[in-house]
C-alpha cells in the first residue's frame, strides 16, 4: 500500500528509514515480526508496541497523504494518524487481533487505516463546495503489497525521482521543494524567487515537471 | 485523443495539489471516468506527490519528536476493558423503533448522505451500494426509505433491467 516510502521490509529487519535510524532498526528487538511483537506486548513487554508503531509511522503518513483528501495540512494529518494508532492500540488491547489466526497484522492495520481515512474523506471534509468527493469512486483501493514488493517499488520510484531532480533547473528544484513542504501556489508566489510569476505560470511549470517525471518513469 | 488528454493534464496536476482546476470539476471527472490513461496518470502523480511530501516531512527534526509525543499520549489514555482471546464478542444492540419511525430515520440519513455526496447538485447520481455502505440502514428499511423519499419528491432513483435500483439523485 505504501508504495514509495521506502519503508518496506521492516518486518524482516530491513528498513529504508535511513541514517541513524537504520542502526536502531537492526537491533535484535526489531528483527521480530509484527505478530511476535504483539505476543510480546501481551506477555508484558512494555516496549513492544513502541517498536511496532514506530515501524508504521512513516508508512501511515504516506498512506494518508496518498489516500486522503488532506494534502497540505500537516497538523490535521497528525490528528488522523493519532486516531489510527489509538484505534489500533485500543483494538489490540481488547484482543481484537489474534496473531495466530487473523492473518497478517499489516493487512489488519491497513484495514483500520483505510476505514478511518475513508471516514474523513466522506464525512468530515466533504461539503457542497468540496469537489474531491466526486472523484472518490474513480480510483479503486489498492491491495496491500508484501514488504518485499513495497521495497522494490519504493527503490524504483526513489531512483527515478532522484534522476528527475538531477535534470531540473535550480528554480524548478526550489519549486519542487516548496511543493514537498506542502506550500500552495499562492504561498510560493509570496517567496521572493517566484514573486514575479503568476499562479498560472507556476501551474504550468509544475505540469512540465510532472511530464518530465512521467517521461523518465517510462 | 492525445490532445484531448493534454487538455486535462494540468487539471490533474492541480487536482492532486489541491489547487484550482481551471475547469469545471465535473468535466475533469467525466473525462477520468472514460480515460484509463488519465486515471493512471492521476494515481501516478498522487503517489509521486505523496512521496515528496513524506520525505520532506520526515526530514524535519520535529517529526520523530512529534511521533514520540503521540505514542506517549495514546499510551497514557485509559486502557479499554480487556477481553480474553476466544471469548465471544458482545456487541451493543440497536434499539428497534416502530416501523414508521425506522423508515423516517433511514430516509433522513439517506437524504442527508445523498445531499452531501452530490454537494446539493441533483444531476450527480450516487451509486446505491455507496449509500448502503455509508448509511446505517442496510437492511429492510432501506428501500422503504427510498420509497418515502421518492414519494416526498426529494429523490429519484434509476433502475436497471432487473428492476433493481442502481443510482439515486437528490433534489
Amino acid at each position: 500500500m505504501c508504495i514509495g516510502t521506502g519503508l518496506g521490509g521492516h518486518a524482516k529487519g530491513r528498513s529504508a528509514y535511513g541514517g541513524e535510524l537504520n542502526k536502531r532498526q537492526l537491533m535484535p528487538d526489531d528483527l521480530r515480526s509484527d505478530e511476535d511483537l504483539i505476543l510480546a506486548d501481551r506477555a508484558g513487554e512494555t516496549n513492544a508496541l513502541d517498536i511496532l508503531f514506530r515501524r508504521y509511522d512513516k508508512q501511515t503518513h504516506f498512506y494518508l497523504l496518498n489516500e486522503s483528501l488532506i494534502k497540505k495540512d500537516d497538523a490535521f494529518l497528525e490528528d488522523i494518524k493519532q486516531e489510527i494508532f489509538l484505534k489500533v492500540l485500543t483494538k489490540l488491547r481488547a484482543g481484537a487481533f489474534k496473531p495466530a489466526g487473523d492473518g497478517s497484522f499489516r493487512a489488519w492495520f491497513y484495514t483500520i487505516a483505510q476505514n478511518i481515512c475513508q471516514n474523513y474523506n466522506y464525512w468530515r471534509i466533504r461539503g457542497p463546495k468540496n469537489i474531491y468527493g466526486l472523484a472518490l469512486d474513480l480510483i479503486p483501493a489498492k491491495s496491500v503489497l508484501s514488504p518485499q514488493e513495497e521495497e522494490e517499488k519504493a527503490a524504483e520510484i526513489k531512483a527515478k525521482l532522484s534522476q528527475v531532480l538531477a535534470e531540473l533547473s535550480p528554480e524548478e528544484t526550489a519549486l519542487m521543494q516548496m511543493l514537498g513542504d506542502g506550500m500552495t501556489y499562492k504561498q510560493i508566489q509570496g517567496h521572493p524567487e517566484f514573486a514575479k510569476h503568476s499562479i498560472d505560470y507556476l501551474g504550468l511549470k509544475v505540469y512540465n515537471i510532472r511530464k518530465k517525471i512521467r517521461r523518465i518513469k517510462r | 485523443m492525445k490532445n484531448k488528454c493534454e487538455k486535462y493534464g494540468m487539471a490533474i496536476t492541480n487536482y492532486v495539489l489541491g489547487e484550482d482546476l481551471r475547469m469545471p470539476a465535473e468535466e475533469l471527472f467525466a473525462h477520468l471516468r472514460v480515460c484509463q490513461k488519465c486515471r493512471d496518470e492521476l494515481v501516478d502523480w498522487r503517489e509521486t506527490y505523496a512521496v515528496m511530501r513524506t520525505e520532506a516531512y520526515y526530514k524535519k527534526p520535529k517529526a520523530q519528536k512529534k511521533f514520540q509525543e503521540l505514542l506517549e499520549k495514546i499510551k497514557n489514555l485509559p486502557a479499554p476493558t480487556l477481553r480474553q482471546a476466544g471469548q465471544p464478542v458482545t456487541r451493543p444492540t440497536r434499539t428497534v423503533l416502530d416501523a414508521s419511525s425506522e423508515i423516517n430515520s433511514a430516509a433522513k440519513d439517506i437524504y442527508k448522505f445523498g445531499k452531501g455526496y452530490t454537494g446539493g447538485n441533483p444531476e450527480i447520481k450516487v451509486p446505491i451500494p455507496v449509500i448502503r455502505k455509508k448509511t446505517y440502514y442496510k437492511g429492510y428499511p432501506f428501500y422503504e426509505a427510498m420509497g418515502t423519499l421518492v414519494r416526498d419528491k426529494k429523490a429519484n432513483y434509476t433502475k436497471d433491467k432487473d428492476n433493481q435500483p442502481t443510482h439515486a439523485s437528490f433534489k
